[in-house]
C-alpha cells in the first residue's frame, strides 16, 4: 500500500523535470496573440471578446487556475484584471505584464430589479464613496498591499443589526478571499461600510463566477458583490447600481529573464511546504476539505444504501405498473452522468431552496448511487434460490424472517464483490462537488493553488491523499467481506 | 396549455435559436462522442495489455500491471486530469483534446483490464484441459476456447464500464475541452436559464448511453450462440 504514493510522486517528478524552453514573444494588442495559447476565465467578457480572433489558442479555466496554467507551461499567456496582477505580485513570480488597458469596463453593484430601493440606497451610498474621495484611498491601499488590508479590516466590527442582505461573492484574490478562515477583501470592505453606512447587516454567499447571476435571480442572494462588469445582457437580467470600480484587463506572461537562480531541492521543497501548508493557515482549509469530503462521502453512501435497498424494494413488487416505473427511473439516473445530475440538483431542483452545497451534493449521490445499488441488490436477491425461500416457509420462519435469515446474508456474499467498488468510486467521485461550490478536497487545493500559484505540490498532495482514502476504505470492506464469508 | 407552449417556445429560442446556439451543443456532443469513442477504443486495447500482463507467469509483469491498476483505481479521474494537465504533459506538445483522450484511456485500460480478467477467469478449468487433450496449443486454446467463452460473458460488466467512460468524459470541461457539459455550461452563462440547457444536455446523454448500451446487447445476441442459429 505504501509502495503507491511514492511511485506516483516518482512519475509527477520525473515528468515536470523535463521542461521546455520558449522564445522570447511579447504580444502588444490582442490581434499578437494569433496562433498562441491564452488562458482566461470561461464565459468572461474576455472570453466573448477573444473569440472573435480566429486563430487564438483559448484555453478556459477557472479563474484561480490563469496563473497556474502560464507558470506551469499550459499556456503562453493569461488575461487577468490589472489589479489582480499587481496584488498577487506576480512579477516576483518570473511573469511579466505584455500589455494592459484592454477591454476596460465599469463594475457595479447587481440587485434584482424589483429591488429599486436597495440599488437607491447603494446609489446614495457609492454616490458619497465616490464624492469624497474615499474610494480611490480605498481602492490604492488595497492594490498595494492586500495582506495588511485584510488585518486592518478585522480591526473595524462588522454590524450584526439591521435588516440582512445576502450578497452573493466569488472569491477571487484580492476582490473576496480568505483570510484566517474568514472573508476579506477589497469589495468585502466596501460592503462593510455600505452596511455600517445604511444601517444594515451582510451575510455572504460563496458561489462560483458562473453561479452569480443565477443566485441572484433565483433569490438566494439580493445582492451582488463581485466586481460585475456592466454589460447590455446582463442588465437585462439584472440591476446595476453605479459603478464603483474600473477595471482593465492586462495580458501577462513568463519573464524569460527572471529565470533567476535555481533554488536546491531542499529549499524547494521546504518552500512549497510553507506556501501551500502553512501560510494563511492553508493546511487548515485542507483538512476542512478533507472532513468536507468525508462527510458528503458516509452520508451518501448511507443514503444510497437506504435508497437503493428502497428501490429495490419496490422494483421486486408484484406490481407491473410499480416495478416498471422503478426500472424505468433507475435507469434514466444511470444514464446520466453525476455531474449533470449534481448540477441539475444544484441549478434546477433546489436553486430556490436555501439549503447548504453539501447536502445537495449528498442528495446527488445519494440517488446516482442508489439508483446503482438497486440493480447490484436486485441481482443479489436473484441469486438466492426459491428453494431457500421455499426452505424457510418449510420451516415456519414468516415471509421477513426468511428475507433477514435466510436471504439476505446469501445475496450479501453474493454481491459484496461489486459493493466494495461502487463504494470506493463514490468516495473518488465526490472530487467533482466543487463544481458546485461546495468546498471538499479538490476545491480546496484549487483554492490553495489559486493563492500560491503552484501547480505541483497540492495537486500531489491531494492525489495521494485520494490515494490514501481509497485504499483504506477498500481495506475496510475486505475485512467487512471476509468476516461476512467466515460465517458459513 | 397555450402558457407553457409559449415559454418552450422562448426557452428554445434563447438557448438554442438566438446566435446559432445550437451549434456550440453540437460542437460539444461532437467532440464529447470524439474524447469517448477514442478513449474507448485505446482503453480496451491498454485494458488487453494490461490484462496479459496481469496474467503473465512472470512476476514482474504481473506485479507491475497490478501496482497500474490499483493505482488508477484509487485515483479520482478528475484528479488525474488536473496532474496530466497541469504537471506531467504540461509543456508536451499534446492539445487538451488529446490529454483528455490519453487521461481517460490510462485510467478506464485499469478497469477495463479487470473486466477481460474476469471473463477470462470465468471460464472452466475443465475447458483448458479439454483443448490440452485435443492437442491444442496454448494459443489455439486462448484462440478457439477460451476468448470467445470470456469475451461473452465480460460484455455486460465491459457495457457497464463503457457507459461510465462516456458519462465520466463530462468533466473534461475543467480542463477546457469544450464538450456537452461545457457546451451546456456555456449557454447557461449566456442566458442564464438553467432548466433548460440542462435538462437538454441529460437528455443527450441519456440517448447516448441507451444507444450505446443497446449497440453492446446487439453485439451479445449477435454471439450468444443460441441466437446465432436462429
Amino acid at each position: 500500500m505504501r509502495v503507491f504514493p511514492a511511485l506516483f510522486l516518482s512519475l509527477c517528478v520525473l515528468a515536470s523535470s523535463c521542461a521546455g524552453s520558449q522564445e522570447d514573444f511579447v504580444p502588444q494588442r490582442p490581434e499578437d496573440l494569433v496562433g498562441h495559447s491564452v488562458a482566461v476565465t470561461a464565459n468572461s467578457s474576455i472570453d466573448l471578446d477573444l473569440s472573435k480572433y480566429e486563430g487564438v489558442e483559448l484555453l478556459r479555466i477557472g479563474i484561480g487556475e490563469l496563473t497556474v496554467a502560464v507558470r506551469s507551461g499550459r499556456a503562453e499567456f493569461a488575461m487577468i484584471q490589472e489589479i489582480q496582477f499587481d496584488a498577487n505580485r506576480l512579477r516576483d513570480l518570473g511573469l511579466r505584464k505584455c500589455f494592459s488597458g484592454y477591454l476596460k469596463g465599469n463594475a457595479a453593484v447587481a440587485v434584482r430589479h424589483e429591488d429599486t430601493l436597495l440599488c437607491r440606497r447603494f446609489n446614495e451610498f457609492l454616490g458619497e464613496f465616490i464624492a469624497s474621495g474615499e474610494r480611490d484611498r480605498w481602492l490604492r491601499d488595497w492594490s498595494s498591499n492586500p495582506d495588511s488590508m485584510a488585518v486592518a479590516q478585522r480591526s473595524i466590527p462588522v454590524n450584526t443589526e439591521g435588516e440582512t442582505i445576502v450578497t452573493g461573492v466569488a472569491l477571487v484574490y484580492p476582490f473576496i478571499f480568505m483570510k484566517d478562515e474568514q472573508l476579506a477583501g477589497l469589495e468585502i470592505d466596501m460592503m462593510e461600510r455600505f452596511c455600517r453606512w445604511g444601517g444594515y447587516r451582510a451575510e455572504y454567499l460563496i458561489t462560483d463566477l458562473p453561479g452569480l447571476i443565477p443566485s441572484l435571480n433565483t433569490g438566494k442572494a439580493d445582492a451582488l458583490v463581485s466586481h460585475i462588469q456592466v454589460t447590455e445582457e446582463r442588465s437585462k437580467q439584472v440591476l446595476f447600481t453605479i459603478p464603483y470600480f474600473e477595471g482593465s484587463i492586462c495580458c501577462f506572461g513568463r519573464n524569460p529573464e527572471a529565470a533567476g537562480a535555481r533554488k536546491g531541492l531542499v529549499q524547494t521543497v521546504r518552500d512549497s511546504i510553507y506556501a501551500n501548508l502553512i501560510m494563511e493557515q492553508h493546511w487548515k482549509l485542507l483538512l476542512q476539505g478533507l472532513l468536507v469530503t468525508l462527510e458528503i462521502s458516509l452520508l451518501s453512501i448511507l443514503c444510497s444504501i437506504l435508497l437503493g435497498a428502497g428501490f429495490c424494494f419496490l422494483r421486486m413488487r408484484r406490481s407491473r405498473a410499480l416495478s416498471a416505473t422503478v426500472k424505468l427511473l433507475t435507469e434514466t439516473i444511470q444514464g446520466i452522468p453525476v455531474l449533470v445530475i449534481l448540477m441539475m440538483m444544484c441549478y434546477v431542483v433546489f436553486a430556490k431552496s436555501h439549503i447548504s452545497g453539501t447536502l445537495v451534493a449528498i442528495f446527488s449521490f445519494a440517488l446516482f448511487y442508489g439508483a446503482r445499488f438497486c440493480g447490484l441488490f436486485r441481482s443479489g436477491m436473484l441469486s438466492v434460490g426459491r428453494g431457500q425461500w421455499e426452505a424457510g416457509a418449510a420451516l415456519g420462519l414468516s415471509k421477513f424472517q426468511t428475507f433477514r435469515l435466510v436471504a439476505l446474508p446469501q445475496a450479501f456474499r453474493h454481491i459484496i464483490p461489486v459493493f466494495k467498488g461502487e463504494i470506493v468510486s463514490l468516495i473518488k467521485s465526490t472530487s467533482i462537488v466543487g463544481y458546485v461550490a461546495v468546498i471538499d478536497l479538490t476545491y480546496a487545493s484549487n483554492m490553495v493553488r489559486a493563492r500560491t500559484f503552484d501547480a505541483f505540490f497540492p495537486l500531489i498532495l491531494v492525489s495521494i491523499i485520494y490515494i490514501l482514502l481509497s485504499r483504506l476504505s477498500a481495506r475496510a470492506l475486505n475485512a467487512m467481506e471476509r468476516r461476512v464469508n467466515s460465517k458459513k | 396549455m397555450y402558457l407553457i407552449g409559449e415559454k418552450l417556445r422562448a426557452s428554445i429560442e434563447a438557448n438554442l435559436l438566438t446566435e446559432d446556439r445550437w451549434q456550440v451543443l453540437l460542437d460539444g456532443l461532437g467532440m464529447t462522442l470524439k474524447v469517448s469513442l477514442l478513449a474507448i477504443l485505446f482503453a480496451t486495447l491498454w485494458g488487453a495489455v494490461l490484462c496479459a500482463m496481469r496474467l503473465s507467469r512472470k512476476r514482474v509483469l504481473s506485479r507491475t500491471a497490478g501496482t497500474y491498476i490499483e493505482l488508477m483505481r484509487s485515483l479520482p479521474i478528475l484528479i488525474l486530469l488536473l496532474v496530466s494537465f497541469y504537471i506531467i504533459f504540461a509543456t508536451s506538445p499534446l492539445s487538451k483534446v488529446q490529454i483528455a483522450v490519453v487521461c481517460f484511456s490510462l485510467y478506464f485500460g485499469a478497469y477495463f483490464s479487470e473486466v477481460f480478467r474476469t471473463g477470462i477467469e470465468s471460464v472452466d478449468k475443465g475447458q483448458r484441459e479439454a483443448g490440452a487433450a485435443l492437442g491444442m496449443s496454448r494459443g489455439q486454446i486462448f484462440g478457439r476456447i477460451i476468448l470467445p467463452q470470456a469475451l461473452l460473458r465480460c460484455l455486460p460488466l465491459y457495457k457497464t464500464q463503457a457507459v461510465a467512460l462516456i458519462k465520466g468524459t463530462s468533466i473534461v470541461g475543467y480542463v477546457s475541452v469544450m464538450d456537452l457539459t461545457k457546451a451546456g455550461d456555456f449557454i447557461r452563462g449566456r442566458t442564464f436559464d438553467a432548466f433548460f440547457p440542462l435538462l437538454l444536455v441529460a437528455l443527450i446523454y441519456l440517448i447516448l448511453s441507451w444507444l450505446f448500451g443497446a449497440g453492446i446487447d446487439l453485439i451479445e445476441r449477435r454471439l450468444t450462440p443460441k441466437h446465432r442459429s436462429l
